[in-house]
């Protein structure tokens, strides 16, 4: 067992540091690094020269035109990338959508998306939940019906994040209602820009335009845009979700964060100490690094198993749990951190009702929003409830 | 020993919640914040004429008889209807300042605070930790028999609408308060948004002139800081009783999504899981009723109300906190969008949670008193 970084690793991180540095200037990652957001074209950018530099689909295979890292690459990009408050990249094309094509799709289908998929020429949304179908996924209503070469595509699917930026969504359609609710769906690929689809946004509690409902009326989808099989949709899902449950649990970004509530506390005071003296806080804080720590070695572990050909199962579960509570409860303590200022509505321009000048330091800009827009980290991608059925079913055996 | 509501406080409740349920409904609240200065003095109005202003005070001075129980439960319902109207900094505090300070039979400023003829407002911020409550920002300079003052004071709660600013200043080590008029003593101010949709104001004065006729009063530190320190409990107990009313609320609003929302074939609130934390959630918020009572009625005595209070706002930053973010979870997607109410009050309890003191403060603060 060892966790040691040999000179090819060090080699590694350099590069990452190297290819950051020359990408993104200081004042776009300040800027970032005190909560504020990544536009489309900036989040783009940054992944299309990752791509140009070999550093794009890490966990696609040489031959899809992926970099098949191992996983003390990953490991690496991931902490290097979220220390430097780099754009992330969005996951619904490259890390969810992308390999369900490599292991499911035909090579035409291969061939249509994935060159798209890689070059960030296309975005991607996830059409899942829907309004009657939330945890209980396999309810879900959204009807294809057969015409000819053709599905005609009815109903509704909600919580879809960046649906408004998005070229391709994929979907999941009922296919077959005379039957268990899992046999009767299939895993559609939709082109955004059909007659019938009507997007909507929803705004989130602390102001911003993240998630909307997309409306599908009477949409045609060729067959062509079928992944797998007809009624095959759920296992195709399953795979997918496990794909998303581990990048959910977000370990470097949270490690990241830590680090800037770090800083914070040494800047504010209490009692004319600085803040991090504090027992109870520092206590706090502490007991932040143990269960940080404790999901990083889990995450390891995990890793460490998959590279040695282990499958995925339940431990992504495990990870999304613990990840979501971890970025809730370090968002929790830095607006303890900062103190009043948190309340105070950032400067951001994608929120409603924002204020002009934020009159607190930078750091405790968009701190408060922060904490409201975290909630929703337990309950996408199947709620932490949903999580622990999971785990008590598949490795609890009850 | 009697620990249920009086007649009269029955009566205030139900007269609330009738008048905040016609006038304060959710969909009617989300106009008033589109245009907050017009529906301010519209709601300001609506609620002197209500007598909810004078509730707090007593007869002598134009109110009525000022019983605190009275005065909480009218808070626990603006609390469930989200107030954003500064109750608690343009009424409560300033009047009980001038009764606490300054009180004389028909006192002139308590008849206009309590008729709502003229907004009042404290220089005073409630924020996490009292940083400023010292006044240590703003600095006084004394030349050619002139006082002038300078500096920054943030987060001032209400609109900056008010007509008088109480303002104590500390010179020569002793506090000096006086009563500045907008607009004609000069100063800046600035309002901003909070998260919950309330407005705070930061004020800056630049070398403005301390006129000797506008000082109501010279008082040494330590009594200042005494008599401040009642009505800093008064509000913070005003504060929690709202957040109570936010609690019953939430949960409420919970229990009936668990009730309705189906999934899996049957309703959410079926399955144990659901079940029990429910039932958590209905004993925090009997408990944080419990320890509101118990802060009203420790109200006289300092040690006793000390410890109490600190008790209630300890309470609301630990266990009704984390009540407040179950209630978003068990919503699911619902949670977390703004066209629900629920979001709202969880947003109100996370901005509570930083005023009057964190929890973490008043922690240190009951240690210190026990």
């Amino acid at each position: 067992m060892n966790l040691n970084y040999r000179d090819e690793d060090n080699k590694f991180r350099k590069e990452i540091k190297d290819f950051i540095k020359s990408n993104l200037s200081e004042e776009v990652l300040k800027k970032a690094s005190n909560g504020g957001k990544y536009t489309k074209d900036e989040i783009v950018n940054w992944q299309k020269a990752l791509f140009k530099k070999g550093m794009f689909a890490s966990n696609w295979p040489k031959e899809y035109g992926g970099c098949d890292w191992n996983p003390m690459q990953r490991y690496i990009f991931d902490q290097e990338t979220a220390f430097a408050n780099t754009p992330q990249i969005v996951p619904f094309g490259v890390t969810m959508v992308g390999p369900v094509i490599i292991k499911f799709g035909t090579s035409i289908q291969k061939e249509r998306y994935l060159p798209k998929i890689l070059n960030s020429d296309h975005w991607w949304c996830q059409g899942y939940s829907e309004p009657g179908s939330g945890s209980d996924l396999a309810s879900l209503q959204t009807k294809a019906v057969s015409e000819g070469n053709n599905y005609i595509v009815n109903g509704t699917k909600t919580w879809t994040t960046l649906a408004q930026h998005s070229d391709w969504m994929f979907c999941l359609v009922r296919t077959n209602t005379k039957c268990k609710p899992q046999e009767g769906i299939s895993f559609l690929l939709i082109d955004m820009n059909s007659k019938g689809i009507k997007v909507e946004p929803i705004i989130t509690l602390d102001g911003s335009h993240e998630i909307n409902t997309v409306y599908l009326e009477d949409v045609v989808v060729p067959k062509d845009n079928l992944i797998y099989e007809e009624n095959k949709g759920w296992t195709v899902a399953k795979y997918l979700l496990s794909h998303e449950r581990t990048s959910i649990a977000q370990v470097a970004r949270s490690k990241s964060a830590i680090k800037k509530l770090k800083y914070i506390a040494s800047q504010e005071t209490y009692s004319n100490r600085p803040l991090i003296n504090n027992v109870r806080f520092r206590d706090k804080l502490t007991k932040l690094e143990m269960d940080m720590h404790a999901l990083e070695y889990s995450e390891l572990r995990i890793l460490s198993d998959e590279a040695k050909g282990a499958a995925l199962g339940s431990e992504a579960s495990f990870l999304k749990i613990r990840g979501s509570e971890l970025q809730q409860k370090i968002s929790e303590l830095t607006l303890e951190a900062v103190g009043s200022f948190g309340i105070i509505q950032s400067n951001e321009s994608n929120i409603e009702k924002t204020n002009e000048y934020f009159p607190g330091p930078e750091y405790a800009n968009n701190v408060g929003a922060e904490y409201l827009n975290l909630r929703k980290t337990t309950i996408y991608g199947g709620s932490n409830e949903i999580q622990k059925n999971i785990l008590s079913k598949m490795v609890l055996g009850l | 020993m009697n620990l249920s509501l009086s007649e009269d406080q029955v009566l205030i409740k139900e007269s609330a919640e009738k008048f905040l349920n016609l006038n304060y409904s959710f969909e009617k609240r989300r106009s008033f914040l589109e245009n907050k200065k017009e529906a301010y003095k519209k709601n300001w109005k609506n609620f002197a004429e209500l007598g909810w202003l004078g509730l707090a005070f007593s007869e002598d001075v134009g109110g009525f008889d000022g019983n605190i129980n009275n005065t909480m439960t009218l808070m626990e319902s603006l609390g469930s209807a989200l107030v954003s109207e500064p109750l608690i900094f343009n009424n409560l505090v300033v009047g009980k300042f001038f009764e606490k300070f300054l009180y004389v039979k028909g006192n002139e400023h308590l008849k206009e605070i309590i008729s709502g003829e003229k907004i009042y407002s404290l220089l005073f911020s409630p924020n996490q930790n009292y940083k400023n409550l010292i006044l240590d920002t703003l600095i006084v300079k004394k030349e050619n028999n002139k006082t002038t003052v300078s500096g920054k004071y943030n987060f001032i709660f209400g609109l900056d609408e008010f007509d008088y600013l109480i303002t104590p200043i500390l010179i020569d080590n002793k506090i000096h308060v006086y009563l500045l008029k907008k607009n004609i003593d000069l100063f800046d101010t600035r309002n901003y948004e909070t998260i919950d949709n309330l407005v705070v104001s930061e004020v800056e004065f630049n070398s403005l002139e301390l006129k000797e006729n506008s000082l109501l009063l010279t008082i040494n530190k330590k009594e200042f800081f005494e008599k401040l320190s009642y009505i800093i409990d008064y509000a913070t107990l005003a504060m929690c009783s709202q957040a109570l009313g936010i609690i019953d609320k939430m949960y409420a609003l919970t229990l009936e999504y668990c009730k309705t929302r189906e999934q899996f074939g049957k309703k959410i609130g079926a399955f144990q899981v659901i079940q029990h934390r429910l039932v958590d959630m209905h004993i925090v918020k009997e408990e944080m009723r419990s320890l509101n009572y118990m802060g009203q009625l420790s109200m006289e005595e300092e040690q006793q109300r000390i410890k109490s209070i600190s008790l209630s706002k300890i309470f609301l930053g630990t266990n009704a906190k984390h009540m407040s973010q179950d209630c978003i979870q068990l919503h699911g997607g619902m949670g977390v969008a703004k066209e629900m109410s629920i979001g709202h009050y969880f947003a109100r309890i996370t901005t509570f949670c930083s005023l009057f003191g964190n929890s973490d403060y008043h922690k240190e603060r009951y240690a210190i008193n026990d």
